[in-house]
């Protein structure tokens, strides 16, 4: 099979094709889950979701149920919600607060550390049960950087740090639009959208589609001129994509769309104040960071994309209130990324109807390769493995799919 | 005078019109100046710091019916067609001559025309909400506050383009 997959993605010095069953082959659908969801570092919350001891959330790696929880002493655990009886659901709530989580079939139960406190009627088996048994399987390895919580469910991973390599410093520019560092992630816009999860996870990089896509929000910004926009006639022209060796990318993306914090003095000057003006101008300029393969930092939001199925995915757009700033410049951003990337937002539905669509008509055989090569000539490759060229290219897409054919392939 | 039980009914009967007729900017018009449509996420939440599907004032509103009638917008091509029902109308008391707070219930049925091949298309859905109006008089009787919070709210989403 692994072989198999070599054949699916073709790149030569001048093109790159990817083949249509990578969306419409739901083998390859569960293999994904198996050997890139459980098999690498995998986005699950915002330390912010889970602030006080006690505090849970539940989510998925791939297919696998978890429950990102913080103890009584404060630690985060990453526990698969699988009962260790027989394999009920332990925590059904999508958020909340427990010292316990007690499973509702035979009544098991375990502290929010994932530790098994006690067994209902114990008497009932051999003395040993339960000695082999610690509690809830944890994930292989948890870690946190600048609030993001990412788990393994395998432990042949490098290092947190090391897997996020050379975006790394992108998302110290993210985390630092807070002047003191610190970001909020708020209740979700949530959207469901017929259509592969790779769509998704193509989209927030591609700096080719917006003009096309985004029509809608670009006429209609541009006729009510009254909203602290940025002027995006020059987009499109300006701007950078760069593609990393893990599959990782970031869309550079200065003076596009949002806010423009440079509207905000007294932001800024917080801003200046703690960096300097050389960084806090790259701390501004805009960026999307996709962190392969499930999440994107953008100025104002987490999106975090769930596979569910080979055809339905959802998405989950947090919004990212920043701390040590002035409440109104929050008030403004959240409107921003609201209007934008919200559930009725001109911009991420239109975005998922493109989803649906390619979906929809993939289905079909008739036309089985896709063309991911532009700019592959005049891509800059740099000895670190970072491939930039302009914000059309699709340097990012290249960068996705042979992270995704090295997991694919891994013996 | 205080708003009757059928003039309250009438009132969002010719919004439910509108909005169905796609006759946008006249729904425009049923808004007073401050008036705000508003598709919390949950309750008790405050609109300004915390997400909501949607959160319209006047400019909102007006920039979403120009995106809606005025432009390329994807998800609307083909525009969905709706049937808004309203139902269990009920008239808070304490309402004054110029002020009044009217609840109901909410049914729209949402189609897309199209291929029943392609996803999200030839497909009938129903969106069911609690409504909360505002009423206040102005000229007649205005929209100060248009609020319905959506049984599904703080559930993932499908194409929530067209105006609830
Ligand atoms: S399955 Fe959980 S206690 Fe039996
Ligand atoms: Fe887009």
């Amino acid at each position: 099979m692994a072989a198999a997959y070599a054949q699916l993605i073709r790149e030569a010095p001048d093109d790159f094709r990817i083949h249509t069953s990578l969306f419409t082959d739901p083998a390859i659908f569960e293999e994904e889950m198996r050997r890139i969801f459980e098999k690498t570092w995998v986005y699950v919350a915002h330390e912010s979701e889970i602030p006080t001891a006690g505090d849970y959330r539940t989510t998925y790696i791939g297919k696998q149920p978890v429950i990102v929880s913080r103890d009584d002493e404060g630690n985060i655990h990453v526990l698969l919600n699988i009962c260790r009886h027989r394999g009920n659901l332990v925590c059904r709530d999508e958020r909340g607060s427990a010292g316990t989580f007690r499973c509702n079939y035979h009544g098991w139960v375990y502290k929010n550390s994932g530790e098994l406190a006690g067994i209902s009627h114990p008497q009932g088996y051999p003395e040993s049960v339960g000695r082999d048994l610690s509690g809830l399987l944890p994930a292989a390895r948890v870690a946190t950087y600048r609030g993001l919580i990412f788990a393994s469910l395998s432990d042949q991973v490098p290092s947190l740090e090391e897997h996020l390599g050379a975006v790394r410093p992108y998302v110290d520019l993210w985390a630092d639009l807070s002047p003191v560092g610190e970001v909020r992630a708020h209740r979700p816009h949530s959207f469901a959208y017929e259509g592969n999860w790779k769509f998704q996870m193509e989209n927030g990089a591609d700096g080719y589609h917006p003009r096309f896509v985004h029509e809608c929000a670009f006429q209609t910004m541009a006729h009510f001129l009254s909203r602290p926009v940025r002027d995006s006639s020059g987009m499109q022209d300006i701007g950078a994509i760069r593609g990393f060796p893990g599959g990782h990318s970031i869309l550079e993306r200065p003076g596009m769309v949002g806010i423009d914090p440079s509207l905000f003095r007294e932001y800024t000057d917080l801003l200046a104040e703690q960096h300097g003006i050389e960084r806090t101008q790259r701390i501004i300029a805009g960026y999307n960071i996709l962190i392969f393969p499930n999440v994107y930092l953008m100025d104002s939001n987490i999106r975090v994309i769930q596979p569910i199925r080979l055809d339905e995915t959802v998405v989950h757009s947090h919004y990212t209130e920043l701390c040590g700033i002035p409440d109104y410049v929050n008030v403004a951003r959240l409107k921003d990324v609201q209007w934008r990337l919200g559930t009725t937002g001109l911009i991420g539905t239109d975005d998922m109807e493109i989803f649906a669509a390619a979906q929809s008509a993939m289905q079909a055989s008739a036309m089985p390769w896709l063309r991911l090569s532009r700019a592959m000539d005049s891509e800059v490759i740099e000895p670190s493995g970072e491939r930039r060229a302009d914000i059309n290219a699709e340097s990012s897409q290249r960068a996705m799919y042979r992270e995704w054919l090295r997991l694919m392939s891994a013996s | 005078m205080l708003l009757t039980h059928a003039e309250a009914e009438s009132l969002l009967y010719q919004e439910a019109r509108l909005l169905d007729e796609r006759r946008l900017e006249d729904w425009l018009g049923l808004f007073t100046e401050d008036g705000l449509y508003w598709l919390p996420m949950a309750e008790g939440t405050d609109p300004l710091r915390e997400p909501s599907l949607a959160y319209d004032d006047a400019g909102g509103r007006a920039q979403r019916v120009y995106a809606l009638l005025h432009t390329r917008h994807h998800s609307q091509i083909p525009p969905s067609r709706t049937l808004h029902c309203i139902s269990n109308l009920e008239m808070e008391p304490g309402a004054t001559d110029t002020e009044a707070l009217v609840r109901c219930n909410l049914v729209v049925y949402e189609l897309r025309p199209g291929h029943r091949q392609q996803y999200g298309m030839g497909k009938m859905r129903a969106l069911a909400g609690r409504g909360e109006y505002r009423l206040r008089f102005q000229d007649g009787w205005k929209i100060a506050l248009k609020k319905i919070l959506l049984l599904d709210s703080d559930q993932p989403m499908t194409n929530l383009t067209f105006i609830v």
